[in-house]
């Protein structure tokens, strides 16, 4: 008896599934359903079974029970063992998986609100650390792939739809620092901002050496690689989203008003024997003053609208969409604005021939002010008195001004909005990125694909300075205007051949391949200054052609590589994979230009053994992985090793000084690392985990030689010159809580936790330092030597203040003649009874001991509710901020509260009289006033180091689906659902500065937890809507 | 609502004055209730008049009185002010002083007879007089902070100028180092005096001095005029027939263009009993001085007055006079006549006109 | 593989030069500029001048120069030390290309390189022995890696060495605004006066001033307030600025230092006063001295030339904490005339110039006796006092050479190392003397004196926190050198 069978094939929301496999068990008699999700199949005997398989969906085995119509729902792979995971120059099922890969899916990523991806990979996968270096919207993240491993450029390396975007190269914003001032950090945006959140299908990200080789030369941060959408079964689907939020600071530092002010600054001009001003005579008279942090932070809109446009049709899939992205600052004059556009088109021309272009267009607009910087307009709201009003009754701006009122001649003190409104760069980049690809199946079991990858930028940067008024030390009288235009091109070429063969339980598969890429970047910038018209244009034709300046800079690299990869199993339970990966990169010279980057791994699925499978117990499912891997770093600045020497502008004639001093011998860094997973399923996978301790040696680190007597002035050598050694362990924890057809709950944890340790550093001679900039000069921050962990914070110990001239007698000599009872005492640690540099030492390191998130989901009915929070536990915080929120010594500063319980010593504040002083110097723990700063009471030490340990309540989102009976009716959706979101809601911390969560000024590792009044991270709250159509 | 209280003042007072009154600029301060949200204040009903907003509270009123503008001024003395607050206004009065003049400087230190001189300092308003040695001149005000007069071409030496207004006389400054605003109008005359010596180190030609023939003795003595002096003393002897002081290195010291004699004076300090009588002698030009009075006086003498050889004589007749660029030496001497003299001089110095 | 060979086309690679002598003159020049811009950018007048006591500044890193108790973590200390070194480090990869290229340089162009590096080496080893005594030496051929410092004595004698070679080297007709043979003879004339070797520096003074080549500039006010007058007549060595307004490194910066603060003197957001003149130094110049005005601002002292387009700036005491301002390397603004731009002028730093070599005459010939009377160190020393519109005098004192130095030199980084100069007792006790304090009140007349007690320590600046962290070898006794 045979028959012919149809039916339907729908998904759990009833959605008719095109192309679904059906097959009979044991035969090669199989169809597909059509685009109405129907099929057809014929002979079917009556021992049959139909076998349902669809990428993504559990496969479904159905026996055949004579009913000559057989409708399936398919389920979604709960397990996700299915599920497909790239793995760089191929894909793979994750139960095959050998290397240590993590994966987070579009579903959690969605409805968060920020302008890149990677700010949303907080807590979502183990061993993945993200840090914003900048709350500024569009600013920059560092992520941290399991620890550190290289002195620089510790970011991983993005691989969009096989398209690396680098984020250390290419991707910094006009960095206008003798415009604008400050440093270059603040001006770095985030690698992808480019691209568009709700574009992405899912993320993969490859964190083992094993798994990252393919890499090579690139892969020793780690690799993520993006999959963008791609169309789906049958009818197009037509989806709109929006969001809308609003942010705001989540805190503020307590600074001191008016009134308290006026008493600090009096206490302060008696303590140097000078006169206190007339309008600081009686405080009381006065009122507040402005809080200056209230008029530069804001309440501050987020909004994102998405239409997206997807499906298939003859063979054809394809997937579409536009998107607006705009979120306004929570500092005032900055904000983000993207507008983006994606197309990607796959088709089948015939049978061995398929083909596809990935085309994304973004185009981003930004305007940054300074901050993260001494004189940055944090910095500046905290330092500047409150006795200048942020405008006059006229109108025209207020500014700290001449010697009368006490004003000091602090030049970094300007009104912060006067100067974000005059000051600020205008940023636009316009971006295409894409990949197109070719492959052709020759034989069955070989297929050749080839893949241009491009990222094409144009950058656009202005900084317009209008003339103005004093808002400072002194008015504008010149306007100017500085405009940048640069592009930057960079293309990758592969071409690989797979060999993918299953042999009765034998699986093979075979990469070979080979790649260029290469990247230039030029930028011609111009600038005049005296615009004629009133500050209305910032054309440069317009400005002094006297004043014309210009300036031109490409950079270039290019790298060739060959690719090979194999893989094996043996009937799903015996994995087995090796990897090489030879790279040539224009970085080094002909002495080091070749690196080779071997690779292997390998798994056993123990629940795959019989005896497993034969077992009643608790584990469904057991997998062990190992693997080792090399990689390589070469993220440093082209051609050092060369010896160079640039033009500078002269008086006459040609004029060069030496900028490099090459050093030929440079070469890769490499890792090391070794990794050993395990993944249990128990209980049906109601708990899944995945475990895995991995080793990382880092060897040959490349360092910029530090600046010694002799090559002072110059850029100097990088060299290879150390090891640092990382071990950690990440766990990932998935429970299925409770599940009924109502209700439902799951959980993740995530848990992270290395060690590091520079294991060699110039064979123990130098340590490894970063210096603070401030205005004091540069002071020693951090200091590590051989055998400690990087993120040390280094400087003096202190031990309370001296309360009695006897206590400053028959301690330590301070600073000889200049220490004061009120002065902070500073620990003799050599006992050498005196204070001096030898008695610094470590106090605090910046590293975390743990990192950690737990995410909740839980659906009743039609509503969804998902709670995320993370936390850092252990590390330190150097508040650089209390430098001067608490100096102590600036004049027409202003000082946090705390500072107005100062030691009080040789004058009286007023209202204060002899008896009270004694009193009040018993107690306090602020440091007497000394605008002398005889004693550097404010030199780094303990004294500002906070424990940096936060707990935060990261993102709660609360949805409502229209319930698919309603939307029926409606015949317009079939899917509609709300949301609630809040983002960064509440933070735990005994942290007294904006934010705990501080990245790495400039992405610089050296500077980990240094907070120097950075543009701190908004709560946001917002309400969203997703419809499919 | 309730009724908002009116804003009230209690004190109104100075930086430098219990009562509201100041000079411009100067800060004032009131004391009062309700006085928050002040939005303008209005000075004798038309002059809007700035302030820091952050120095308004409750109970406080900080503001300076506004900068004196020339071309669009304001009355001293007492002046109504309206105080226009949230809560309501409140009228007051003012008293704005006028300063003193300042003197701040002269264009030209040392100006010409006749010449322009612009006087720039502060608070030249209501004007009543401008002096020149105590005598009125006339001057053309440009504004409160600049005037200009003309040096009188009848003046014979240099004079301190003062501006009288309303509110008093600019002070008298004397020249001195480092003095940048001295009232003093040094005239040029059209002349440069070249400092020969003034035995203090100072001079075109500090070489020691030594005498010849019946001289007794040249010392230098710390009773000069200023400073140290040259005493020189005729010994009575009469042995040679002539005798003299002079400087002992010997060479040109006045410019190479000054070769009109009618146009060189030499000047000198003398001190001598009276009566006494001596030769000033420059090279082998001589002239001659008698002193009418004892103590520290002046002497001078254009040298186209000087006799030739040695005798003073000589000049009415000369028909060649002396060429000053040429000069090499300058001497003293005192009658040989067998009497006992000395004189005392200092501070030789040759005036040349232009 | 071509396909990675790329070559940096932002800069100039030393292995791929074009031939001759071209590069080599443009890294010459680049020595005159950014290569002493660190130093010139506060240290020289901090140190030179500050120190010394003829600046108070109350600004954080400056104010403990001013009170001279300076730790070895200050900024400006420290800088010094990497700019200056960075000197001799630029020098020394001249010097090492020029003789590995030397066949292809003709051979005056080869001496010329070879003799502006020992130049410029010797001038900035000469800064760093007066500041730090012994110091580690660096020549073209160590590789000063942790290196112990030498003895001062070595330190001297491989400056005589350096310029003594230059003088040979250096042409007689160098290009305007660059180094020659008389520039090196009459730098090693001041290093021979430390040395005290006092007829070999009058005999370098008396070789500059017989060359005919020098003379002094009429208006003196013009040999810093004017980048119109650069490289004058009276210069021997100065340090060449541009004005670029997007580049750092290549300009002077004092006038922001300088200008009063909120004057609006530079037309720009800069000019923040902080170097002001100490209390005494008005005082120090004699009735008449036209120098005075062009240093020295006090108040009520009027400038048509600044803020021209306004009528000209009057000097109000009030911003100023000693109610002085000095008016000496203040240019204006881009209103006025001149290439100015926020915290950058063109205006040549002095470094060597005519007047110090006849003063430097002066001192030769007075050497270490009490007073002079030579007809050849009057004639010297009565020249820089008539451009003054100063009286001859018939005697050079010790006091009086030095107070005429203190004078004609004022805010040019040298009364430190002339206080180094001058019997030890004489400069002690005239450091003693100075008051180096300010006003504290509004009026200026309240006085906060600030006075110093000054040891033989005062001589000696303590070594940089920074070096020491880098090269703990600095610490340990100085060695000998070996030639
Ligand atoms: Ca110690
Ligand atoms: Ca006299």
């Amino acid at each position: 008896q045979v028959k012919t069978v149809t039916g339907l094939v729908t998904d759990e929301a009833g959605v008719p599934m095109p192309g679904v496999n059906v097959l009979i068990k044991n035969t090669t008699n199989g169809t597909s359903t059509d685009f109405d999700g129907k099929y057809a199949i014929n002979d079917v005997k009556a021992n049959s079974v139909l076998v349902f398989s669809y990428l993504g969906f559990a496969t479904q085995e159905i026996p055949f029970i004579g009913k000559n119509v057989m409708n399936i729902t398919l389920m979604e792979d709960a397990s996700k063992l299915d599920e497909v995971v790239l793995i760089g120059y191929g894909t793979s099922k994750r139960k095959d998986l050998t290397g240590a890969i993590a994966s987070v899916s579009a579903d959690e990523l969605k409805d968060q609100p920020f302008s890149s991806v990677d700010q949303a990979l907080t807590g979502k996968a183990a061993g993945v650390t993200v840090s914003q270096n900048s709350g500024a919207p569009g600013g920059g993240v560092s992520i941290k792939i399991r620890g550190i491993t290289s002195l620089y450029g510790n970011e991983p390396l993005y691989v969009i739809d096989g398209t690396p975007i680098f984020a250390d190269r290419n991707n910094t914003s006009l960095d206008l620092g003798a415009a604008t001032g400050g440093g270059s950090g603040q001006n770095v945006n985030s690698a992808l901002s480019g691209l568009n959140m709700s574009d992405i299908e899912s993320i993969d990200i490859l964190k083992d050496a094993s798994a990252t080789a393919i890499y090579g030369a690139n892969g020793s941060n780690g690799v993520v690689l993006i999959t963008t959408k791609k169309g789906k079964r049958g009818k197009a689907t037509i989806s709109f989203d929006n969001y809308t939020g609003i942010q705001s600071v989540a805190k503020y530092y307590d600074m001191m008003d008016l009134q308290q002010y006026a008493q600090y600054t009096s206490d302060l001009l008696k303590s140097d024997n000078r006169d206190v001003p007339f309008i600081f005579k009686d405080p009381s008279l006065l009122g507040k003053g402005t809080d200056w942090q209230k008029e530069i932070f804001r309440s501050a809109l987020v909004t994102n609208n998405q239409l997206a446009v997807s499906g298939e049709k003859d063979g054809t899939r394809y997937y579409t969409s536009l998107g607006y992205f705009k979120q306004e600052g929570v500092i005032v004059n900055t904000d983000f604005e993207r507008i983006s556009m994606r197309l990607n088109i796959e088709t089948k021309v015939n049978d061995w021939f398929k083909i596809g272009n990935n085309i994304s267009l973004s185009n981003v607009k930004q305007r940054i002010v300074k901050n993260d910087d001494r004189g940055g307009i944090v910095s500046s709201a905290l330092r500047l008195s409150p006795l200048v009003p942020v405008r006059y009754p006229d109108g025209s701006y207020g500014a700290p001004g001449g010697g009368v009122n006490g004003a000091s001649n602090n030049y970094e003190a300007v009104n912060p909005v006067a100067y974000s409104e005059y000051v600020n760069n205008l940023d636009k980049k316009f971006k295409i990125n894409g990949n197109l690809f070719a492959e052709i199946s020759f034989l069955k079991h070989l297929t050749f694909r080839s893949e241009l990858g491009y990222d094409l930028n144009a950058g656009d940067g202005r900084v317009f300075i209008p003339t103005y008024d004093n808002i400072g030390t002194a008015a504008n009288e010149v306007n100017s205007s500085l405009k940048q235009q640069d592009q930057g091109y960079y293309w990758t070429a592969k071409n690989f051949l797979t060999y993918s063969q299953a042999l009765d339980k034998h699986n093979i598969n075979v990469v070979l391949g080979q790649e260029r890429q290469k990247s230039n970047f030029e930028y011609l910038r111009g600038s005049r200054r005296d615009l004629e018209g009133n500050n209305e244009f910032d054309n440069l034709v317009l400005g002094l052609k006297s004043t014309s300046e210009v300036d031109n800079q490409s950079y270039a690299w290019a790298m060739q590589s060959y690719i090979a990869r194999a893989n094996y199993n043996y009937d799903s339970k015996y994995y087995l994979t090796a990897s090489m990966r030879a790279d040539a990169s224009s970085n080094f010279g002909p002495n080091n230009k070749w690196g080779y980057f071997p690779a292997i791994s390998g798994a056993w699925t123990i629940s795959n053994e019989n005896f497993m499978k034969s077992s009643s117990g608790p584990i469904n499912y057991l997998k062990l992985r190992a693997g080792y891997g090399e990689v390589g770093n070469q993220n440093i600045p082209s051609f050092l090793y060369q010896t160079q020497f640039a033009a500078v502008p002269s008086s006459s004639g040609l004029s060069y000084v030496y900028t490099v001093d090459g050093n030929p011998d440079i070469k890769w860094e490499t890792l090391k690392s070794t990794n050993i997973g395990l993944e249990i399923g128990l209980l049906d996978n109601a708990i899944r985990l995945d475990l895995d301790l991995y080793q990382k040696k880092s060897s040959d680190l490349l360092i910029q030689r530090p600046a010694d007597d002799r090559t002072a002035g110059r850029v100097l050598p990088y060299e290879n010159v150390g090891e640092m050694l990382n071990r950690g362990i990440d766990i990932k924890l998935n429970t299925r809580n409770y599940e009924t057809d109502d209700f439902s709950w799951n959980s993740t944890f995530i848990f992270s936790t290395y060690t590091n340790e520079l294991t060699k550093f110039y064979d123990g001679t130098k340590p490894l330092t970063a210096n603070i900039p401030q205005s004091d000069g540069e002071l020693l921050y951090s200091y590590v030597e051989e055998g400690k962990s990087l993120g040390q914070i280094y400087g003096y110990v202190t031990d309370g203040i001296f309360r009695t001239q006897q206590e400053v007698d028959e301690s330590a000599v301070q600073v000889p003649g200049k220490t004061s009872v009120g002065d902070i005492k500073f620990k003799d640690l050599n006992n050498d009874g005196e204070i001096t540099l030898d008695d610094r030492t470590y106090i605090g390191s910046a590293l975390p001991k743990f990192t950690f998130s737990v995410n909740n989901n839980i659906t009743y009915k039609d509503f969804d509710l998902s709670v995320v929070v993370n936390g850092s536990y252990g590390n330190k915080i150097y508040n650089q901020n209390r430098f001067y929120t608490e100096a102590l010594r600036f004049l027409g500063e202003n000082q946090s509260t705390d500072a107005l319980d100062h030691f009080v010593v040789n004058y009286l504040p007023d209202g204060v009289t002899l008896d009270d002083a004694a009193n009040i110097a018993q107690n306090t723990d602020i440091p007497r006033i000394d605008l002398a700063n005889g004693n550097s009471n404010t030199r780094v030490s303990d004294r500002f180091v906070e424990d940096g340990s936060y707990i935060r309540i990261q993102n709660i989102t609360m949805g409502y689906n229209l319930s698919p009976e309603f939307l029926s009716k409606t015949n317009l959706f079939t899917k509609a659902r709300l949301y609630l979101s809040g983002q960064n809601l509440f933070t735990f911390t005994k942290y007294s500065g904006l934010d705990p969560e501080i990245g790495s000024r400039n992405s610089d590792i050296r500077f980990a937890g240094l907070d120097v009044g950075r543009y701190p991270l908004a709560k946001t709250i917002t309400l969203g809507v997703n419809l499919t159509f | 609502e309730d009724e908002v209280e009116m804003p009230t003042i209690a004190t109104f007072s100075s930086q430098s004055s219990p009562n509201a009154s100041g000079t411009p600029g100067e800060l004032l301060k009131i004391e009062g209730t309700n006085l928050t949200g002040l939005e303008k204040i209005i000075l004798d009903n038309t002059l809007e008049v700035s302030f820091n907003p952050n120095l308004n509270s409750d109970n406080a009123i900080f503001f300076n009185i506004p900068n004196y503008d020339f071309e669009n001024p304001y009355n001293f003395g007492v002046q109504p002010i309206k105080f226009i607050t949230a809560n309501g206004e409140i009228d007051s009065q003012i008293n704005i002083i006028q300063p003193t003049p300042v003197f701040g400087n002269l264009s030209i230190p040392n100006p010409k007879l006749g010449e322009k001189v612009t006087i720039k300092g502060s608070w030249f308003i209501g004007i009543q007089s401008v002096t020149f040695g105590g005598e009125p001149i006339e001057y053309n005000l440009v504004s409160d902070q600049e005037m200009y007069f003309i040096v009188p071409t009848d003046a014979t030496k240099g004079q301190h100028v003062v501006i009288t207004t309303d509110a008093g006389s600019t002070a008298i400054v004397e020249p001195g180092p480092g003095i940048g605003n001295t009232t003093f109008v040094d005239i040029n005359f059209g002349f440069v005096d070249y400092l020969f010596e003034d035995f203090d180190g100072n001079g075109l030609y500090t070489s020691t001095w030594g005498f010849y023939g019946d001289a007794g003795d040249l010392s230098v003595t710390a009773e000069g005029e200023t400073g140290n002096c040259a005493q020189y003393d005729y010994n009575g002897a009469t042995a040679n027939g002539y005798n003299g002081c002079q400087n002992n290195e010997a060479g040109a010291f006045l410019p190479s263009s000054a070769t009109d004699a009618s146009k060189a004076t030499f000047k000198m300090m003398v001190n001598a009993v009276a009566g006494t009588s001596f030769d000033v002698i420059l090279d082998n030009w001589a002239y001659n001085f008698t002193l009418e009075t004892s103590g520290w006086q002046e002497v001078t003498a254009r040298l186209d007055q000087f006799g030739s050889g040695y005798n003073p004589g000589n000049a009415a007749t000369d028909t060649e006079k002396i060429d000053p660029s040429g000069v090499l030496q300058v001497k003293v001497s005192l009658p040989n006549n067998g009497t006992v003299s000395s004189v005392k001089f200092d501070d030789i110095k040759f005036r040349v006109e232009e | 593989d071509d396909f990675t060979e790329l070559r940096s086309e932002n800069s100039l690679c030393v292995d791929c030069l074009p031939p001759g002598a071209s590069p080599y003159e443009g890294i010459q020049n680049g020595l005159y500029t950014k290569g002493w811009f660190d130093y010139n950018f506060k240290g020289m007048i901090t140190q030179g001048d500050t120190y010394a006591g003829n600046v108070w500044a109350n600004d954080g890193e400056f104010r403990p120069f001013a009170e001279a108790s300076v730790l070895n973590d200050n900024a400006v200390l420290n800088s010094n030390w990497t700019a200056l070194f960075s000197v001799v480090n630029q020098s020394n990869s001249l010097m090492q290309d020029l003789i590995r290229d030397k066949d292809n340089i003709p051979e005056d162009a080869y001496d010329q390189g070879i003799g502006v590096s020992k130049f410029m080496r010797a001038t900035a080893y000469y800064y760093l022995v007066r500041i730090w005594g012994p110091v580690p030496i660096f020549d073209e051929n160590s590789d000063g890696i942790n290196s112990k410092r030498n003895l001062e004595s070595d330190v001297y004698k491989f400056i005589e060495m350096d310029l003594a070679d230059a003088a040979e080297k250096l042409t007689t007709e160098p290009k305007t605004g660059r180094i020659g043979k008389y520039s090196a003879m009459g730098m090693l004339a001041k290093v021979k006066l430390n040395l005290k070797k006092y007829d070999e520096a009058a005999d370098l003074c008396r070789g500059v001033i017989q060359s005919g080549k020098f003379d002094l500039l009429e208006d003196y006010g013009n040999l810093f307030n004017n980048p119109n007058y650069n490289n004058s007549i009276e210069s021997l060595f100065s340090l060449q600025w541009t004005v670029n307004c997007n580049e750092w490194g290549t300009q002077n910066t004092e006038q922001a230092f300088i200008v009063p603060s909120g004057s609006g003197i530079t037309g720009g957001g800069d000019g923040w006063g902080s170097y002001m003149p100490t209390i005494d130094l008005p005082g120090l110049y004699e009735d008449g001295d036209k120098r005075r005005k062009p240093s020295i601002m006090i108040e009520g002292d009027v400038y048509p030339e600044l803020l021209s387009k306004k009528g000209g700036y009057t000097f109000n005491k009030l911003p100023s904490q000693t109610a002085l301002n000095f008016r000496k390397y203040i240019v204006g603004s881009a209103d006025d005339g001149y290439n100015v731009c926020f915290m950058r002028t063109d205006q040549n730093t002095n470094m060597l110039r005519y007047a110090d070599v006849l003063l430097m005459m002066a001192e030769a010939k007075l050497g270490a006796n009490a007073s002079t009377s030579d007809s050849e160190a009057l004639s010297a020393f009565n020249r820089v006092r008539s451009r003054a519109g100063l009286s001859s005098v018939s005697t050079i004192t010790q006091a009086s050479l030095f107070k005429e130095r203190r004078i004609e030199f004022l805010l040019e980084g040298q009364y430190y190392f002339d206080l180094q100069r001058r019997n030890r007792a004489d400069a002690l006790a005239e450091i003693a003397a100075q008051e180096r304090g300010f006003y504290g009140d509004d009026a200026r007349t309240e006085l906060v004196s600030i006075k110093i007690t000054p040891t033989d320590d005062f001589f000696t600046m303590p070594l940089p926190s920074g070096a020491i962290s880098i090269n703990e070898n600095l610490t340990a006794e100085p060695v000998p050198f070996n030639f």
